[in-house]
């Protein structure tokens, strides 16, 4: 699992700033001013006009104890590169990775707020405590990063929440990275309002899908597991709206005891009534947050729900909805089902059990989560 | 004679005629007509009212029925049928309508607010914060 | 790409569930203690039970005790019917009023068809033909009567005639008699239909229905080049198909398997497709007709009955069968098919297809004679030989006969307005919705069926129809409760059917 937020020994008085890394000493004068020079080791002096300096070395010696913008890379942040974009806060000595070149998972996280409170969310919003506005770091980000990035994904909280931050970021995205797909995890009740998916259309960013969740096919119970009512309504009111508008929708369904034995007519429920969805993805629980402190409420073993599964698959599969199955290793599913289990999992956080290391089909295999070391199937086992 | 329904006598049954006695106040004489026609490739019918108030339905057959007791039946559960679309028929009415109003409207017929407000003053009230503050739950109680 | 959550940030502890969740059951309350029905019609599946559609078709079998609690409002609320209910939309509760939107825009689905109007042009090229079939529909004119071709004039009127539909599709299906003794003017029409649809850009498919005896290498050579399809008969096997289909001394037969494998051979398995039309004689054979579509390397069969026109009529019960006995031949060609079906051969019935997709997804389907408003004009149209401008094949056949009430205009005097509002048009229209019609309106599978007011008309003397003495009305019920009870009752043959859609 990778350390995304670290604490430098060093800090100094200075306005958090975000800078791209890079390890070129000679880089251009005029860009050095937003880049910051990864150096593998102290030096006696350092090329002008760079942001900031960060060395591999933890500890400092003597002679630049003092030395304003340089930093120390704190432990376990050496995997840090070329391209990779930080958020560095000089006064606490804190580095923030916004981005990472080489990663297939760079996610924006546009607000720490929801408005849901899912009884398995990994990541619980924060408490009331000081509002954060991230956008204009995001902002500051956006122009740094990579060209080619393939995707990029946007999320939370709710990104909703602070629609108007949503869209200054969507249109960032578009004049800064037109080439990158751009995928919104949203719970989709804020496009009940037309005149947000309005704004959204007007952006015109050209390769854009909303990733938004159903958790049942009865509305009390999507209510229930996303703690909000009438959410239900207003999430497919969204959906529909969306669709309105020409915007393509993903459908998420994180299995749970709560639903996985409706899997069937849920999948039926979206064949009939939202057959425009461009993919369905059904996806096992992270044992994180308020998943990890309900899981005896919430978890079932995915070993004994095989056939709901499977008859839900060949539901949205008959009526020629893609489906992806994420979060599940390989031994659990039924081998029919092989096909669509994804590597779904963040590579930051993604592990094998010392299990695996003689399976047969682990190279496949989409792992566990960091967090699921003492929380998974107990079936399994080495094919 | 056979009373099987409630509301639907057989007063007789041979191979060329069948009569029933029908109570209005269980069947409407719509269900009553429209249970009929169905018959009437088969039958020639007739619908008088008898003294009792009932519907009395003569159903002449054009052909010898084979199987007229059979045939009784399935015109009592015809009936039956026909009064059960009949309570539908009426019980759905006004929902079918605006159900076809809003399938041929531009605009939202029951969410006025997600069609036309402004997402800035959220009147749905989306905006409100599950975690505003936090819940204290007594659970126990139920 | 699944990106699942934030990276870790330093964290408060968690709060335990109990006191961070409301409980299930305040949601669940808000369902209510009562609920209200939403429209839906039933019938009959069996002394048990009723097959019920919603208002866009959905479908739910439920013992009849059962359907008459829910409709009484008795029926007990968090029961597993009730949800079954509820999520296909047959009732509605508390807690939730999007139902309504989603009906609305799932109806609008079903009709969306209509706003493409007519796609589908049946141009009769010529009444010449070289073969007698027993139940011919078109009386046949010999070989060397050429003043039933079709002329350029007539041709060329036809194509402007289609390019004035709004529907992005246009399928051109070129019939006889037999297309290929006239294939000078097949070629033309094709060109001049590739030529406007430069600026026109349409979906556009070519179909030639050919008795195949005339595949020159010419025919072949043009049809790979500008990607025309075939349709063709075949009745079963050999004897069969010869009996129904004689050829003037010798049977049709070996063109037909001749000229299918040249097609497949040269054009591709996908380029060429058959029908059978089910005589008296044929009723008794059903696994060797279906084996027979197998042999000749065939993914589709359309399982037909005969329709009450031409010679058929002329020919009576010579050749004909009653309803019952013909659905009974259905049920066995059916269960055949699905048998081999389980053996891994791929072969759909055709007709179940159609009716399946009306019941298990939510689009609308285009297939001419089972729609409501009727396909008549408005999903198909036919363009005579001569010029006339008929709503249907069935109203150019009743033509033929000597009526001609559906006669909608002349393609070379009357403007396209002219034609498509004419009478003989929007009266049968009008008069046999089946959202209106008696004993269509309420009908358990009317979202399943549609009208056929020339057939009505042609046996009963009325477009409407008495649907009671309507074999177009018990053959489709009797499919349609047959593929129903499938569904329900057979797994492993529903696991099948559910692949076909």
């Amino acid at each position: 699992m990778l350390k995304l937020y670290g604490q430098s020994v060093v800090s100094w008085d200075g306005d958090p700033f975000v800078a791209r890394l890079t390890t070129d000493c000679n880089r251009p004068l005029a860009v050095r001013e937003q880049e910051v020079l990864l150096l593998a080791n102290e030096a006696d002096c350092y090329p002008e006009g760079f942001r900031a300096y960060v060395t591999a070395r933890e500890r400092l010696g003597n002679t630049l104890a003092y030395r304003p913008r340089v930093l120390p890379l704190p432990a376990l942040m050496g995997y840090l590169t070329d391209g990779d974009v930080v958020h560095i806060a000089p006064r606490s000595g804190q580095i923030h990775v916004l981005y990472r070149r080489h990663s297939t998972a760079n996610t924006i996280f546009v607000t720490g707020r929801c408005n849901c409170r899912c009884i398995m969310c990994p990541q619980p919003p924060k408490p009331t405590g000081e509002e954060e506005h991230w956008a204009p770091m995001w902002l500051a980000a956006i122009p740094l990063m990579a060209q080619d990035t393939l995707e990029l994904g946007i999320s939370g909280g709710e990104p909703t929440l602070v629609p108007d931050d949503l869209l200054e970021i969507l249109a960032a995205c578009r004049g800064h990275l037109p080439h990158t797909a751009v995928q919104v995890l949203s719970n989709g009740r804020m496009f009940n309002y037309m005149s947000l998916c309005r704004n959204i259309t007007c952006i015109n960013h050209p390769d854009l899908m909303f990733g938004i969740p159903i958790y049942s096919d009865l509305p009390y119970v999507h209510d229930y597991i996303v703690q909000a009512e009438n959410a239900f309504d207003q999430t497919v009111r969204g959906i529909m709206n969306l669709r309105r508008y020409g915007q393509r929708v993903e459908v998420r369904v994180v299995l749970l005891r709560q639903n996985v034995e409706r899997l069937p007519d849920i999948a039926y429920f979206i064949a009939r009534n939202l057959p425009f969805v461009e993919h369905v993805a059904l996806m096992g629980l992270e044992p994180m947050g308020y998943a990890a402190a309900s899981w005896h409420d919430i978890w079932v073993d995915p070993a004994d729900y095989q056939a709901p599964l499977e008859a839900a698959v060949e539901c949205l599969t008959a009526h020629r909805i893609p489906v992806s199955i994420y979060n599940h290793q390989l031994c659990v599913l039924n081998r029919s089902l092989w096909p669509l289990a994804k590597k779904s999992i963040s590579d930051w956080k993604n592990e094998y059990l010392g299990t695996c290391q003689t399976c047969g089909v682990r190279a496949n295999c989409g792992g566990f989560f960091a967090s699921a070391r003492r929380r998974h199937s107990k079936a399994i086992h080495v094919i | 004679m056979d009373n099987s329904q409630e509301g639907c006598l057989i007063c007789s049954v041979s191979e060329w005629e069948m009569i029933f006695e029908l109570d209005p106040a269980i069947y409407r004489l719509s269900a009553i007509k429209k249970a009929a026609y169905k018959f009437a490739d088969r039958f020639h019918i007739q619908l008088l009212t008898s003294d009792s108030g009932w519907i009395k339905a003569l159903l002449k057959s054009k052909a010898a029925v084979e199987n007229s007791k059979a045939m009784a039946g399935d015109f009592c559960n015809e009936v039956l049928d026909q009064e059960l679309r009949e309570v539908v028929a009426e019980d759905t009415r006004l929902i079918r309508d605006l159900l076809l109003r809003q399938a041929f409207s531009a605009t939202s017929l029951i969410d006025a607010f997600g069609d036309d407000s402004d997402y800035h003053t959220d009147p749905k009230c989306i905006l409100r914060s599950a975690l505003s503050s936090p819940i204290r739950v007594d659970n126990t109680a139920r | 790409m699944a990106i699942d959550s934030q990276p870790q940030v330093p964290q408060e502890p968690v709060q335990s569930p109990q006191t961070l969740f409301q409980q299930l059951d305040r949601y669940k309350g808000r369902a209510g203690a009562t609920y209200s029905l939403l429209p839906f019609r039933f019938l009959a599946l069996d002394a048990t039970r009723f097959l019920l559609t919603n208002f866009t078709g959905e479908l739910l079998v439920l013992p009849k005790e059962v359907v008459r609690l829910f409709v009484h409002h008795r029926l007990p609320i968090h029961s597993d019917i009730y949800y079954r209910l509820k999520s296909r939309h047959f009732l509605i509760d508390g807690d939730s009023t999007v139902p309504v939107d989603l009906l609305a825009a799932k109806y609008r689905t079903k009709q969306a068809a209509l706003s493409q109007f007519t796609s589908l042009f049946m141009l009769v090229t010529t009444l010449r033909c070289n073969q007698s079939c027993v139940y011919c529909q078109v009386s046949g004119r010999s070989e060397n009567e050429h003043r039933f071709d079709m002329t350029e004039p007539v041709a060329d009127a036809a194509v402007d005639f289609m390019f004035r539909s709004p529907s992005s599709l246009i399928k051109v299906e070129f019939q006889g008699g037999e297309p290929l003794l006239h294939f000078d003017l097949v070629k033309h029409i094709v060109r001049s239909v590739e030529q406007r649809n430069a600026s026109a850009h349409r979906d556009i498919e070519f179909v030639i229905a050919t008795n195949l005896s005339r595949l020159t290498e010419e025919v072949i050579h043009f049809c790979r080049d500008h990607n025309v399809y075939f349709s063709t008969s075949l009745d079963g096997p050999c004897d069969l198909h010869n009996r129904n289909r004689p050829s003037f001394g010798h049977g049709s037969y070996k063109d037909v398997v001749s000229g299918i494998r040249r097609v497949q051979d040269t054009l591709g398995p996908q380029r060429i497709s058959a029908l059978m039309t089910s005589t008296r004689a044929s009723l008794q054979r059903p696994r060797e007709i279906v084996d027979e579509y197998v042999h000749q390397g065939f993914s589709s069969i359309v399982l037909r009955t005969l329709h009450p026109y031409g010679r058929a009529a002329v020919l009576g019960t010579g050749i004909g069968y009653s309803i019952d006995e013909w659905l009974q031949f259905y049920r066995e060609a059916l269960r055949y098919i699905l048998e081999l079906n389980s053996q891994g051969i791929v072969l759909r019935e055709a007709t179940a297809v159609l009716l399946l997709r009306k019941i298990l997804t939510p689009w609308a389907t285009r297939y001419v004679d089972l729609q409501s408003p009727a396909g008549i004009g408005i999903a198909g149209i036919v363009i005579n030989y001569d010029g006339n401008v008929y709503c249907s094949d069935e109203a150019r056949m009743l033509a033929e006969m000597g009526d001609q009430k559906f006669l909608m205009g002349d393609i070379l005097s009357d403007q396209y307005k002219g034609i498509m509002l004419s009478e003989a048009l929007l009266s049968p229209l009008e008069e046999t919705l089946t959202e209106c019609m008696p004993q269509c309106s309420d009908c358990g599978i009317q979202p399943y069926c549609g009208s056929d007011p020339v057939r009505h008309y042609r046996s009963q003397g009325d477009m409407v129809g008495f649907k009671p003495a309507s074999d177009f009305c018990k053959m489709h019920l009797g499919l349609v409760k047959h593929l129903v009870r499938l569904l329900e009752d057979e797994p492993a043959a529903a696991k099948i059917l559910r692949t076909w859609i």
